[in-house]
């Protein structure tokens, strides 16, 4: 977990966050210099593609600079990634609406397209996938990406960008009581994720005594 | 303690890593560790699993995401009074229609021609009145109070004459023909009070405007009545006809004679077709309207969603 999400000393968010409500795009600016890569971070966690992460980055930097003026006060951090939060959601929603078609020509090859049918392939790893990629960070974003919407943003906001439970709970609208609860059943369902790819974790991550 | 089978114990294990148990929480969950060897082992599966997830690296940002003048300039802030000012007029409309469907279904509600409906009626019965006048031809009724008269009765007859037109000056038509019994019928306007003012010739044309108000409206003098009281009569009703300024008695002047005289406003209701009177029309705009209205909302409210 990194630490640049957090308030850098001498950067007073409040004072910048009021001179962007007068309209200064450039006290804006500096906000959005500091938490751009956490708000990217978190993107790409949400949806999976780094892509789709940057165009949700800029549509959340623009629609804060417009709600501007509804802040008031407290975590920026906190308020910035709500808004990064249901710009991911309107993204998925439409992805859900509107399901990408690949764009794999179509043509005389089509028979070894599909015997050989590598952008069909289910999301789950296969056995032969286990032992060849033995890359964790995937193996952690596949089960990340398992998880249901809700779980994966709070453990995106509490794991990989630091935020605490109440942050946490400004930044979904949602009570101190359900992040709890989703997050302890999100790592309980990583746990669980996680013990597919049990030859992939480093010593120090398996447990002595763990059963497969 | 079975850990694998309370959510519970899961959220304190959560909590209790994060660090966000209360001291007091914190003191009691660990007294259970010392206790629980599934709890130690729930901790340290959690606590490995916790920092595997945050082992992530991150990733770098493809791009400085400051924002131009232009970029803000491009996307200008929504409005967001024109969805639920459309979702309000659908359900507006809606409801209206339904109170409307109510009224109109209980209370047989009309509210076209509910404003009208009496001067409606008032000009159909001033044309019924008139409708005599227009299209009947030939003598007109003559109606008797207590049968006919057992005298044949001339106008300007003698003594046993009954009804008006006696041998009295004042009598209608009396001067005239007065006295002469050859008459074996009496004329139309025998037995109708009649202005004295009135020309001679303007007598018979009166006559058939008044005969059915007549009955009504003065009688004949009874049978029963003796000759001073019936010129009292007579003599009352000429004095009321001498100061006539309008209809009386269902009489109309003679200006007016064999016209129709509708209000202005009456005239114009009669004018508006008949189907627009119709209170479903009005329904069948709510309905409409309400219909329109949300299919906008809804139309406008998938569009800003993409």
């Amino acid at each position: 977990m990194t630490t640049y999400g957090v308030e850098r000393p001498g950067l007073d968010e409040n004072a910048l966050a009021v001179a962007a409500q007068k309209g200064d795009l450039n006290a804006f600016n500096r906000l959005v210099l500091v938490h751009q890569d956490m708000a990217f971070n978190l993107a790409y966690r949400i949806l999976a593609d780094p892509d789709s992460a940057a165009d949700a980055t800029q549509d959340a930097f623009i629609s804060a600079y417009q709600a501007i003026k509804s802040f008031r006060g407290g975590s920026f951090r906190a308020w910035l990634l709500r808004i990064v939060t249901n710009t991911c959601y309107d993204e998925l929603r439409r992805n859900k609406r509107r399901p990408t078609v690949s764009l794999e020509p179509v043509s005389s090859q089509e028979d070894e397209e599909i015997e050989n049918p590598s952008w069909l392939a289910d999301d789950n790893p296969s056995p032969e996938e286990n032992v060849e990629s033995r890359d964790l960070v995937e193996a952690i974003q596949h089960c990340l990406q398992d998880l249901p919407d809700e779980f994966r943003v709070v453990v995106a906001m509490v794991d990989l960008e630091g935020l605490d439970y109440n942050e946490a709970s400004m930044a979904m609208k949602a009570p101190l009581g359900t992040i709890k609860s989703r997050l302890a059943r999100a790592r309980v369902r990583m746990q669980d994720c996680l013990q597919k790819f049990r030859e992939l974790l480093p010593h120090k991550f398996r447990l002595e005594d763990e059963e497969i | 303690m079975k850990v694998s089978e309370s959510s519970k114990i899961w959220v304190q294990v959560s909590s209790y890593l994060d660090g966000e148990l209360s001291t007091r929480e914190k003191e009691k969950f660990e007294q259970k560790l010392h206790t629980h060897e599934d709890l130690r082992h729930a901790v340290k599966q959690m606590r490995q699993t916790r920092a595997m997830i945050r082992s992530i690296p991150h990733q770098r940002v493809p791009r400085n995401f400051t924002l131009s003048p232009s970029m803000v300039a491009a996307r200008q802030p929504r409005s967001r009074i024109l969805v639920p000012a459309l979702s309000f007029a659908s359900a507006f409309a809606a409801l209206a229609a339904l109170v409307l469907v109510a009224l109109i279904t209980l209370r047989g509600f009309n509210p076209l021609a509910a404003s009208h409906r009496s001067a409606a009626e008032n000009a159909q019965i001033v044309a019924m009145e008139q409708e005599p006048t227009q299209g009947q031809e030939g003598p007109p009724q003559i109606i008797y109070w207590g049968g006919p008269p057992s005298v044949a009765t001339g106008m300007g007859g003698g003594q046993e004459i009954v009804g008006m037109g006696g041998a009295e000056p004042q009598g209608l038509g009396g001067a005239p023909v007065g006295g002469q019994d050859t008459a074996s019928e009496p004329p139309p306007s025998a037995f109708l009070p009649v202005p004295t003012s009135t020309s001679k010739e303007a007598a018979p044309q009166l006559a058939p405007t008044t005969e059915a108000a007549l009955p009504e409206e003065q009688p004949a003098a009874p049978l029963g009545a003796t000759q001073p009281d019936q010129e009292k009569m007579l003599a009352q009703s000429d004095q009321t006809l001498d100061n006539s300024t309008g209809p009386i008695l269902g009489i109309r002047p003679t200006q007016q004679e064999g016209q129709i005289t509708i209000p202005e406003s009456e005239a114009a209701y009669a004018l508006i077709p008949e189907p627009s009177r119709n209170p479903w029309i009005i329904v069948y705009g709510l309905g409409g309207l309400a219909l329109v209205s949300a299919g906008a909302a809804i139309f406008v409210w998938r569009k800003r969603r993409g």
